[in-house]
């Protein structure tokens, strides 16, 4: 071992080191004080689909032709299922969402189910609904103007939204398991 | 951001494999090292082998804790694995205790190990950097710079180019002293130095900050913690060389 000149090594041996380490833990906590963030994190109010953001409203027609706005669902927990009757997945996840749905229902908690039209036919929308006896909204995107808006890239992808709308988790592709589901509404609905 | 590339019917997730591929790259950069160092490839290889796999254990179970009313009921949900039901916190903490334990049953000399890792957690530093740029994780708080990019409906900094450029600045470092090691572990110590110094600076950049009471950022408090942990022992590693690393021959011609 030789004691040549790099900085560290020169500095080890002497109290000047003490120094260096009271200088930064100085500099370091002033740096840390000068840049603390105003709560709460800014990006709160800018609405963006992904997880931490406030959920992107939108407007949609249920299948029934009732209409149905996110913004009017604050105070519940929400969450927002992309899918398509042709997709497998989504087919196999949905009698697991309507589970969840019929459990927690009651704790403020819904489902909207956002089916891509655009990319669907209404007839096989209204035999899928049929089929699995679901009770939840289920929304039309007839334009894809939701899809678009929500970044949609794989199908079904899901966002779970809490109570004061904005969104705790974004599950990409599926099937998702109840536990996943389950797990994901119970952090929106803290006991 | 370029999150999922479609060939044909396959979705790859574009984040994963930069991930997958970055850790490949450390891992084969920490095995050159080792050898480099005297130490065996193997041992390299099985650390973060069994690193690895703690990691995801711990992430899952650390998860499955977390909600455990719901999987009681469902037992075989343990099994189902997505990346929204695993913690992160849980991984790193068993990821590390798994390859510390793994480190001592060996009897291996920690200091001359964790010197082989230091290039390669530069440049998995720099691979998570290009992850977050294509998943869009980790990124900056709104600005009208001209070099912002616009990324969750604003122009941001792109703290992930950020985390790139100080990542190869600090693998730059690293490769500059790497064959003038004053003592066992100096080349570790200096990636946690610089890593944690690089975090704390640019963490009010970022927009995803976890913040605690008083506004203060997480992960600031942590890396300043380290820097100060890493200047704390460098003097003392540098007084004293762990007996164990003698029989390691190849440490004299570097030191």
């Amino acid at each position: 071992m030789t004691a040549n000149a790099t900085p560290f090594h020169l500095a080890a041996n002497s109290h000047r080191w003490r120094g260096l380490m009271l200088a930064v833990a100085l500099l370091g906590a002033g740096w840390i004080w000068v840049t603390r963030s105003p709560a709460p994190p800014a990006s709160d109010a800018t609405a963006s689909p992904r997880a931490g953001f406030t959920a992107p409203d939108f407007s949609l027609q249920t299948l029934d032709g009732q209409a149905v706005t996110l913004a009017d669902l604050r105070g519940q927990a929400v969450m927002i299922n992309l899918w398509a009757s042709w997709c497998p997945p989504c087919r196999k996840e949905m009698p697991d969402i309507l589970r969840v749905y019929e459990a927690y229902r009651d704790q403020g908690f819904t489902v909207l189910a956002v089916n891509t039209t655009f990319q669907d036919n209404e007839s096989d929308v209204r035999a899928f609904v049929q089929e699995f006896d679901l009770t939840f909204p289920i929304l039309l995107d007839v334009t894809g103007s939701v899809s678009q808006r929500y970044q949609l890239r794989a199908l079904p992808t899901t966002f779970f939204v809490d109570r004061r709308g904005v969104i705790q988790e974004v599950v990409l592709g599926g099937p998702m398991s109840k536990a996943l589901i389950e797990s994901n509404v119970a952090k929106l609905l803290p006991p | 951001m370029f999150p999922i590339l479609q060939l044909g019917p396959l979705a790859i997730r574009v984040p994963g494999l930069i991930a997958l591929a970055a850790a490949w790259l450390a891992l084969d950069i920490a095995s050159r090292e080792a050898r480099r160092l005297g130490l065996s490839a193997e041992y390299v290889y099985n650390a973060g082998f069994y690193g690895l796999v703690g990691g995801v254990l711990g992430a899952r179970l650390w998860y499955v804790g977390t909600y455990w009313s719901v999987y009681r009921t469902d037992l075989l949900a343990i099994f189902s694995l997505n990346p929204a039901t695993l913690s992160l916190g849980g991984g790193v903490v068993l990821g590390l205790l798994v390859m510390a334990w793994y480190l001592r049953a060996r009897a291996l000399p920690i200091r001359l190990f964790l010197d082989s890792t230091a290039l390669a957690l530069a440049v998995f530093a720099a691979g998570l950097g290009l992850v977050t740029l294509a998943s869009g994780d980790a990124y900056g708080v709104p600005t009208r710079l001209p070099w912002a990019i616009y990324m969750w409906d604003d122009y941001r900094h792109p703290t992930q180019l950020y985390d790139i450029l100080a990542a190869a600045t600090i693998f730059t470092i690293l490769w500059r002293l790497r064959n003038n090691r004053p003592f066992s572990g100096y080349l570790f110590l200096s990636f946690i130095t610089l890593y944690a110094l690089a975090r704390l600076l640019l963490e009010p950049l970022r927009g995803d900050s976890l913040i605690w009471a008083g506004g203060f950022r997480a992960v600031q408090l942590w890396s300043l913690a380290a820097l100060l942990a890493a200047l704390w022992i460098t003097p003392k590693w540098a007084r004293k060389q762990p007996a164990h690393s003698a029989p390691w021959p190849p440490e004299e011609p570097y030191s």
